[in-house]
């Protein structure tokens, strides 16, 4: 215990009388100990996504696997037909979520007290919702808004946005349709559920429909069975009638929802992106214990001589490597401290980087881990220095020789090449991340939207008609309008439905073809590029959808790649066509020049427009405005339309955006990861500029009989910067050997999860390992010239 | 006076990659307790080598090295470390105190290694520091001292672990005149005491305080004798 309180006394006042050093060390260990326990925050809240759901481990999705027709896999079933579920063993429960809106839109138009809300997130939930979902009920009895229709259970938050402070519980809210009454209030759900709805209901002709696949369907596992056995079980017993039986249920855990598989209810996460940010944050820790080694190592000169004596003085060499380890504890420990400083002062801007809330608690549990790794780091981080500095002769460095050994310097160059690298690797995957992102930003979609809004959510009966809409037509009267046009797809999402053709020459199609129905004038309205044939044309009779006891018909327009793989070898030659689906003929009347349907991650060339047909419930207006408008105008414009669907349709608070802000926000995620990417880099570099100061320093402390000589024989400044800067460019050329086909294959990886790919350019990786030179270079530089500020004669003497 | 240190026929040899350079050439003698011994010899002859073996701060290549009939050549650091920190006091040239401790922390530091309780350490430090005429400076650090005043310090470290050897490399090599004086009379009083007084020197004046000297050239030991006229050369081959 005395030698303890000798060695934090010394230790503190070391630290205290070499500032410069202690702080650089703590400096560069906290932003890389700072940026590891945000990570750590983010991990542990990702991994945490319903993992609190009562009987989680049993707990299973619903999904159907399309991938036999040429799709993936769909997080949805239909419910009804899953209720039957129950009869096969192993099922002990399934429960059913369905989003009202995409059921009918107008059910989720209320109104209170004069003011008009959208439930958007209103949900139909099957009455075991509870032994799915932990939910906290604050008021009211939950089981009696789902046993019943026109009942409510509210959450806390949408309470309060419709009734203010006043109780919730027994008020009515009129829809065009009936009376819904508040039942219930239940706490808002946490942000770790992929869960997320904020009003529950019950609709008996949502539950018993059977035609839909699109309600999130769960189901409750006995304990130990065979999934595979229950999979195929489930697909057999899911097709109904002479369905196509290759369609497959596929059974996916709760619990892994969030970070391995689709969520539509909203924005899952991406176990890429967390393992990404755990790779980046280890490589910084990494890069931040490298430098603590070799900021240790510099100090080596001074240390060594205090080693000797106590070594004279009668301590042992694992009395010194205690003495150490715990300078560089007591160095960690103010690290950490630092650390959360910096964390806390961070957080608002990684919350929003990330999009998470990372709540931060600072428990005795939390004060325990801390203080685990602060363990663990100076075990990690202060072993070597301790080691060296402890093996040092007390006869050698009391008389003036400091020894080391050539390993030593080995080791502490191989951790500057590690560290190098890392910042090259880094740098250069900003580069191509970059690159990648703007080529995405400019890739020509085959459509331009660039002036175009999408309402969505309407009805089809108010705009989807063969005659004139009242609401188009009123939306066209509007300053700045130019037209506008309804379509049941939203461009940058992919498709809703899909069409097996049987082509003219006889062929089916091998896969499903995405399709779009759309009103007239599509080439004009979405500003696709017309290659043969016609616009659907109201001139037209033929083009709009018309069904018959015997016949049914519309006219498609079809892209370039979908007149190719019908055999037709120019796009003239489809014109006139007519391919079959189920008793539906399809007049090909136009072909336009390819699109890109769907994200950056999944897209679909081969697609075709249908005039007037549609398999969805609701529909989307596009709305085209002049081009040169202001974003006040544009604005200006999106209220005009809201007023027009109060006024005409009763619809409040509805979905309108710029289709551009929609494209650009495809690239959301993957804006993300390059901000985090550039952030480490940026860290990376700094912790490594430390780095190479801590050992520029001891480089330049060896090395300072033969700078003052050099000096005193009348060297110039530049070659002494060169003297040791020579050294270090070369460190950091061998580094690039190793980062170079590192990151290459690696962004290769990365690259190959897109449709459009950038070449990964040698420019890329010549500039990051120039701007490291760079870095290296100018680091060292300012420490000669301090060096090199010493009289020789001052140096000379001193030895 | 009973036989203290018997060295027979002991060499140090370095290597440093190919290179191999003999500082020490089979030097044998013995040392008396209660001696006061000066090692002398020009720059590079091996006397510091030498300080560092009897020191036990070092081993040698070969030969033996008796201490108190105890062959310890072939000691591990660890058991030299043992015998050192009870038995030796060190007075360096350069006084190799510590920098971010004060006076006393410098000089009650070897108590800490033998651990030694607090209430003996404080007692020790007190009449030590006392002794060395430095106790009204006992809180201060070393850079606040003179050369002298720390040369005393070091004196009061070596001293505090009641050494039965003190060992002295140059000490009043970083002196004024006045202060060396003050140290070496030091030193003399020690001895006079009973303490046993190994020191290196190229000093003849400081020489002179020695009860016998020993000088060394390449590495060998030239002559061994005494600097009292009266009493025999105590090593007649060299």
């Amino acid at each position: 215990m005395k030698m303890f309180n000798h060695y934090l006394k010394i230790a503190y006042r070391a630290n205290l009388n070499h500032k410069r050093h202690s702080i650089l060390n703590i400096f560069g260990l906290a932003l890389g100990l700072s940026a590891a326990l945000v990570v750590g925050l983010f991990v542990q809240h990702e991994m945490s996504y319903d993992k609190w759901q009562p009987n989680v481990d049993t707990s299973y999705r619903v999904d159907l696997d399309f991938s036999s027709f040429g799709f993936d896999v769909q997080p949805s079933a239909n419910l009804n037909r899953a209720q039957k579920f129950k009869t096969i063993s192993g099922v002990e429960d399934v429960f059913g979520l369905i989003r009202a809106s995409d059921m009918n839109t107008s059910a989720t138009n209320v109104n209170y007290g004069g003011n008009s809300f959208q439930l958007a997130s209103l949900f139909v939930a099957t009455e075991n919702i509870e032994r799915f979902i932990k939910l906290k009920i604050v008021d009211g009895d939950i089981s009696e808004a789902l046993d019943r229709p026109w009942q409510l259970a509210l959450s806390q938050k949408e309470a309060t946005r419709i009734f203010g402070q006043d109780k919730a519980l027994g008020k009515v809210l009129n829809t065009q349709k009936g009376v819904y009454t508040v039942v219930a209030v239940f706490e808002d759900l946490p942000e770790n559920t992929h869960f997320a709805f904020t009003s529950l209901t019950y609709n008996d002709s949502y539950i018993s429909d059977l035609r839909t696949h699109m309600h999130y369907v769960y189901v409750r596992l006995a304990n130990n069975v065979d999934l595979n056995a229950i999979e195929s079980s489930l697909s057999k017993m899911y097709t109904i009638g002479d369905e196509d039986d290759r369609l497959k249920v596929k059974l996916t855990p709760i619990k892994d929802i969030h970070l391995h598989h689709i969520s539509e209810l909203k924005l899952g996460g991406s176990w890429e992106t967390v393992l990404l940010c755990f790779l980046l944050s280890g490589l910084l820790v990494a890069v931040a214990c490298i430098n603590f080694v070799n900021m240790s190592i510099a100090q080596v000169a001074r240390r060594a001589k205090e080693a000797g004596i106590r070594k004279t003085l009668g301590a042992s060499q694992s009395q010194l490597i205690f003495q150490y380890l715990l300078e560089a504890w007591l160095l960690t420990a103010v690290a950490l401290f630092v650390a959360c400083i910096f964390i806390d002062l961070s957080m608002p801007f990684v919350e929003t980087l990330l999009q998470r809330k990372l709540p931060i608690h600072y428990g005795l549990s939390e004060v325990f881990l801390l203080f685990s790794l602060s363990v663990l780091i100076t075990l990690f981080a202060g072993t070597y220095p301790a080691v060296f500095l402890s093996s040092f002769s007390a006869h050698r460095t009391l008389s003036g020789e400091l020894v080391h050994g050539k390993t030593a310097m080995y080791i502490r160059k191989s951790l500057l090449v590690f560290q190098a690298a890392i910042s090259i690797g880094l740098v250069t995957s900003i580069l191509i991340f970059n690159t990648q992102l703007k080529a995405l930003e400019e890739l020509d979609t085959g459509f331009d939207t660039k002036s175009s809004i999408l309402v969505e959510g309407l009805a089809q009966s108010a705009v989807f008609t063969k005659g004139v809409s009242s609401i188009l037509e009123r939306i066209k009267r509007e300053d700045g309008v130019m037209s506008a046009m309804p379509i049941d797809t939203k461009l940058t999402d992919g498709f809703l439905y899909s069409f097996e053709l049987l082509f003219p020459n006889g062929i089916q199609s091998e896969s499903y073809i995405p399709a779009i129905g759309t009103g007239y004038q599509p080439v004009k309205n979405l500003g696709l590029n017309l290659l043969a044939g016609r616009e659907f044309n109201v001139n037209y009779a033929s083009d709009w959808f018309q069904a018959s006891d015997d016949n049914a018909q519309a006219s498609i327009i079809i892209t370039k790649s979908l007149a190719l793989l019908a055999g037709y070898k120019t796009p003239q030659d489809a014109i006139g066509q007519t391919f079959l689906r189920d008793g539906l003929n399809l007049l090909v009347v136009g072909v336009v020049d390819d699109i890109i349907l769907g994200n950056n991650r999944e897209s679909y060339s081969q697609v075709l427009f249908i005039c007037g047909f549609s398999l969805s419930t609701d529909t989307n207006v596009i709305v085209n405005i002049e081009s040169d408008l202001s974003i006040l105008e544009q604005a200006h414009i999106i209220n005009k339309l809201q007023n027009i669907l109060a006024n005409e349709l009763e619809m409040f608070e509805p979905r309108i955006s710029l289709v551009n802000d929609a494209i650009q926000n495809n690239l959301n995620s993957d804006k993300r990861v390059l901000k985090i990417v550039s952030l480490f880099g940026v860290l990376a570099i700094v912790i490594a500029c430390i780095g190479v100061f801590g050992l520029a320093s001891f480089t330049i402390h060896q090395k300072r009989r033969e700078i003052a000589l050099r000096k005193v024989v009348g060297a110039t400044p530049i070659s002494i910067i060169n003297l040791v800067a020579k050294e270090f460019v070369l460190l950091v050329l061998i580094s690039a050997i190793f980062a170079w086909p590192i990151t290459f294959f690696l962004m290769n990886q990365w690259l190959q999860q897109f449709n459009t790919q950038i070449n990964q350019a040698i420019w890329m990786y010549l500039s990051a390992t120039s701007l490291v030179l760079a870095v290296t270079w100018t680091t060292v530089t300012c420490i000669v010239f301090i060096a090199a500020g010493k009289s020789p004669a001052e140096v000379l003497r001193a030895e | 006076m009973s036989k203290m240190i018997n060295l027979k026929n002991v060499s140090r040899i370095f290597r440093t990659g190919d290179i191999e350079t003999s500082a020490l050439s089979n030097i044998s003698f013995t040392i008396k307790q209660g001696e006061f011994v000066a090692i002398m010899g020009p720059s590079g002859c091996g006397k510091s080598t030498l300080l560092s073996i009897l020191g036990m701060l070092d081993s040698p290549s070969s030969g033996s090295y008796e201490f108190e009939d105890v062959d310890i050549a072939r000691h591990s650091e660890k058991e030299l470390a043992s015998i050192r920190k009870a038995s030796l006091g060190f007075v360096f040239q350069h006084f190799n105190l510590i920098n971010e401790l004060n006076v006393s922390e410098n000089v009650e530091l070897p108590l800490q290694y033998l651990k030694i309780s607090k209430k003996e350490r404080a007692f020790r430090l007190n009449k030590i520091l006392k002794r060395v005429s430095i106790d009204h400076r006992a809180d201060h650090l070393p850079h606040q001292l003179s050369g002298g005043q720390q040369q005393r310090v070091a004196i009061a470290r070596a001293l505090i672990i009641n050494p039965i050897l003190i060992l002295a490399d140059e000490p009043t090599g970083n002196l004024d005149s006045k202060n060396g004086e003050e140290v070496m009379l030091l030193l003399k009083e020690l001895n006079k005491s009973g303490t046993t007084v190994i020191m290196v020197t190229h000093s003849e004046k400081e020489g002179n305080f020695a009860d016998r000297v020993l000088r060394m050239m390449d590495g060998q030991l030239i002559w061994d004798r005494s600097n009292d006229l009266n009493t025999p050369s105590v090593n007649e081959n060299v």
